[in-house]
C-alpha cells in the first residue's frame, strides 16, 4: 500500500485532495502567495518600504505607483508587500505561543483531572470572559507597543482555546489500555503526556491552528488600526489602514483600500485553510477514496 | 529483596467504584498470593473482578482498602514516582492488543520503550535487543516498522508479550491475553507463553474465563465469584475435584473438543446478583442448588481443606 501511493502522480494527489478539501486547496495557495509575498517583497519592487518619495504624495494608481502614494510620499504597492512579513511575524510566532501554552495546560488538567482539572479550567474560563479584543487592547498598552508583546498577547489569550480542545480530547482516551499500558511500562509523566497522549490529541489543535492565525492577523490589525499595536511608518496592514483612514474623505481611498484587501486575502486564506483542515480530519467526512 | 516468600501477597482488597450515589461493590475482600516461578490462573465470569485485581496488582487501581505486598513491600500506597522503580519487574498483557498499543507509535518503538525507560543500553544495543525480543515472540523483523493498524490482532498481541518482558519481569499479569485472537492464534499465543515460563521462570497470573486456557497454563487456580475468590487450589485439585458447587458448574460448562465426550451439564439458575447491593451470605446461594438457610445470613470464608492446598468458600462442602 506505500508503495502504492508513493507511485501516485503529484497532479492525481493534488485532484484528489480537491476532491476532499477544495477550500483547503485554495487556502493553502492563498497563504502560500502569502508566504512567497514576504520572502521575494524587496525583489518585486523598486522602493523601499519606508522610502519617502516628495515627488509623489497622494499620487493615484499609475505604472510608477500601482497602488498609488500616501501622505508622505511613500509607495503603498511597496508598503502592502511588505506588509506580508508583518503579517507571517505576527502569525506564526504568536500560533507558537498559544500552541506552547495551551497544548501543556489542556495535556494536564485533562489528565490529572480532579481538582487541577478545575482549577485550570477555571482559570482559563476567567480569561475568556473578557472581549479578547479590549484585554490585548489593554495589555498591549499597558506593556508597550512592540511586535514582541502583541504576539505574546495574542497568543496567550487564545491559548485557553487549545488547552480546551486539547483537555476533551486527552479526556476522551486518558481511560485507553494504551494509557494503562505506558503507565505499566513505566512512563515518567511527562512522557504519558508527550509521548503517548499528545500525538493522540493533537489533531483537533492542527486543525484549529489556521484559523486561530486568521484570529491573530485580525487582532494585529485592530490593534494597529486604534494606534496601540504596531505604529506608522511600519508597513503592517492594521497601521496601513489607519494611517490610509484620514484621507478617505478627501477621496484619495487607495491609501487605506489595497492594505485592507491584502488583509482579508490573508485572513481569508488562512481561514479557508482552516476550514479544510477540519474538513481533512473530521473522520465523519473521512470517505475512502 | 526476600527470596523465600511469596512474590505477590494480595491481602483482603476491597474495591468499590462510587459514583452517582451508588457504589459498585468489585472487589469484596480478595486474598491472594503467588509464589515465584508460579502461574496462577484467575477465572470467574464478567463482573467478577478477576480485571479489576489484575489492575489492582498493577496500582492501575488504587485499593479502597487491604494490601498489595509485591517482593516483600508493601506498594498499595506507594506514589506512582516511586512505584515506576518497581514497574520493570511487575508487567502487564492487556485483553485487546489493539487498544493497549499506541496507535501512534512504531511497533518497534512499542517494544523499545521499556528499555529506553529502565535500561542503560546504547541506541544500537537496544535495537540489537528488540530485534532479539521479536525473534523470541516470532513476530517478523519487518513488522518493527510499522504501525498498529497495519499489523494483524496476533502479530499485536506478540508485540505487547514482547514489550512485557523485554525487562524480564519476575511477574507477568495477563488480563485475558487471548480472548480477543482467532481460534488458531489464539494455541499459538498459549504455547508462547508456555515457553516463556519455562525460559525465564516468570511468575503470572493469568485472568481468563475460559477453562482450556487456564488448564493449559496454569499451576494453580482461583476461581472468582461476584468480587471474592470461591475457590482455590492446584491445577489438579480444581479440575479433578471442585468443590464450590460455582466451580462444578463452570467446569460442566465448558466444551470438549471432542464432540462425542458429553459432560453432564449442570444448570446455572438466574444471573448474579448485582455488585450495586451485595448479598449478606454467600453470594451464589440464590442460585446454589444446594444452598440452605444458612448460606444466605453471614458471610462465609474462604477455608483450606484436607490436602490443605485447596481451599473453598462454601459451608456445604
Amino acid at each position: 500500500m506505500a508503495i502504492a501511493i508513493s507511485e501516485i502522480r503529484a497532479g492525481d494527489r493534488l485532484a484528489r485532495l480537491w476532491r476532499r478539501s477544495s477550500s483547503f486547496v485554495v487556502g493553502s495557495a492563498l497563504v502560500a502567495l502569502l508566504v512567497l509575498t514576504a520572502l521575494l517583497c524587496g525583489f518585486v519592487s523598486p522602493y523601499g518600504p519606508t522610502q519617502v518619495l516628495p515627488n509623489a504624495i497622494l499620487q493615484t494608481p499609475s505604472a510608477a505607483h500601482w497602488f498609488g502614494t500616501d501622505g508622505n510620499g511613500m509607495d503603498v504597492f511597496t508598503r502592502v508587500l511588505y506588509g506580508a512579513r508583518y503579517a507571517i511575524a505576527i502569525a506564526l510566532p504568536s500560533a507558537f505561543v498559544m500552541v506552547a501554552v495551551g497544548v501543556p495546560l489542556g495535556l494536564i488538567a485533562g489528565y490529572y483531572g480532579g481538582v487541577v482539572d478545575e482549577v485550570l479550567t477555571r482559570m482559563l474560563d476567567v480569561l475568556r470572559a473578557f472581549p479578547s479584543i479590549i484585554l490585548a487592547l489593554a495589555v498591549v498598552s499597558a506593556t508597550g507597543q512592540s511586535l514582541i508583546n502583541v504576539v505574546v498577547v495574542i497568543g496567550l489569550i487564545d491559548a485557553p482555546i487549545f488547552a480546551r480542545v486539547v483537555r476533551s480530547e486527552v479526556i476522551s482516551i486518558r481511560r485507553s489500555d494504551f494509557v494503562a499500558s505506558a503507565v505499566v511500562t513505566g512512563n515518567p509523566t511527562w512522557r504519558i503526556l508527550f509521548v503517548h497522549l499528545l500525538p493522540n490529541t493533537i489533531k483537533g489543535a492542527a486543525a484549529l491552528l489556521p484559523l486561530r492565525m486568521a484570529w491573530a492577523l485580525r487582532v494585529s490589525a485592530t490593534l494597529a488600526f486604534v494606534g496601540v499595536g504596531i505604529q506608522a511608518p511600519e508597513p503592517e496592514w492594521g497601521a496601513l489602514i489607519r494611517q490610509g483612514a484620514e484621507y478617505i474623505i478627501s477621496g484619495q481611498h487607495w491609501v487605506a483600500m489595497f492594505p485592507g484587501i491584502a488583509l482579508v486575502i490573508a485572513v481569508f486564506g488562512f481561514n479557508l485553510m482552516g476550514d479544510g483542515l477540519q474538513e481533512l480530519t473530521d473522520p465523519r467526512l473521512d470517505v475512502k477514496k | 529483596m526476600n527470596t523465600t516468600g511469596p512474590l505477590l501477597t494480595v491481602r483482603d482488597a476491597v474495591k468499590h467504584f462510587r459514583g452517582g450515589g451508588r457504589t459498585v461493590h468489585a472487589l469484596n475482600g480478595v486474598s491472594l498470593s503467588i509464589a515465584p516461578g508460579e502461574s496462577v490462573g484467575l477465572v470467574g465470569e464478567s463482573g467478577s473482578g478477576k480485571t479489576t485485581l489484575g489492575r489492582l496488582i498493577l496500582r492501575l487501581e488504587q485499593a479502597t482498602s487491604g494490601s498489595v505486598e509485591f517482593d516483600g513491600h508493601d506498594v498499595t500506597t506507594w506514589r506512582e514516582s516511586r512505584m515506576r522503580r518497581l514497574r520493570p519487574a511487575v508487567q502487564m498483557v492487556f485483553q485487546s492488543p489493539y487498544a493497549s498499543l499506541n496507535p501512534r507509535m512504531k511497533i518497534g518503538a512499542l517494544i523499545e520503550e521499556p528499555l529506553k525507560l529502565h535500561t542503560t543500553l546504547s541506541k544500537d544495543d537496544r535495537k540489537k535487543e528488540v530485534r532479539a525480543l521479536a525473534r523470541r515472540v516470532a513476530l517478523s523483523e519487518v513488522l518493527l516498522e510499522r504501525h498498529v493498524n497495519q499489523a494483524s490482532g496476533g502479530q499485536l498481541q506478540r508485540a505487547s508479550i514482547a514489550r512485557a518482558i523485554a525487562t524480564r519481569p519476575k511477574l507477568l499479569v495477563l488480563d485475558e491475553p487471548t480472548s480477543s485472537l482467532d481460534l488458531s492464534v489464539r494455541a499459538e499465543i498459549l504455547s508462547l507463553l508456555g515457553s516463556l515460563k519455562e525460559e525465564h521462570g516468570m511468575a503470572m497470573l493469568f485472568i481468563s474465563h475460559d477453562l482450556d486456557t487456564v488448564h493449559a497454563i496454569c499451576d494453580r487456580v482461583c476461581v472468582m465469584y461476584l468480587g471474592r475468590i470461591v475457590e482455590t487450589g492446584s491445577r489438579e485439585a480444581i479440575f479433578r475435584a471442585p468443590l464450590h458447587p460455582y466451580t462444578r458448574t463452570l467446569l460442566s460448562a465448558q466444551l470438549s473438543a471432542d464432540p462425542r465426550v458429553t459432560r453432564e451439564r449442570l444448570p446455572i439458575l438466574g444471573e448474579p446478583p448485582s455488585p450495586l447491593r451485595l448479598p449478606p451470605g454467600c453470594g451464589y446461594a440464590e442460585r446454589c442448588p444446594i444452598a440452605e438457610t444458612a448460606c444466605t445470613t453471614k458471610a462465609i470464608a474462604l477455608t483450606a481443606k484436607a490436602d490443605g492446598d485447596h481451599s473453598v468458600a462454601c459451608i456445604k462442602t
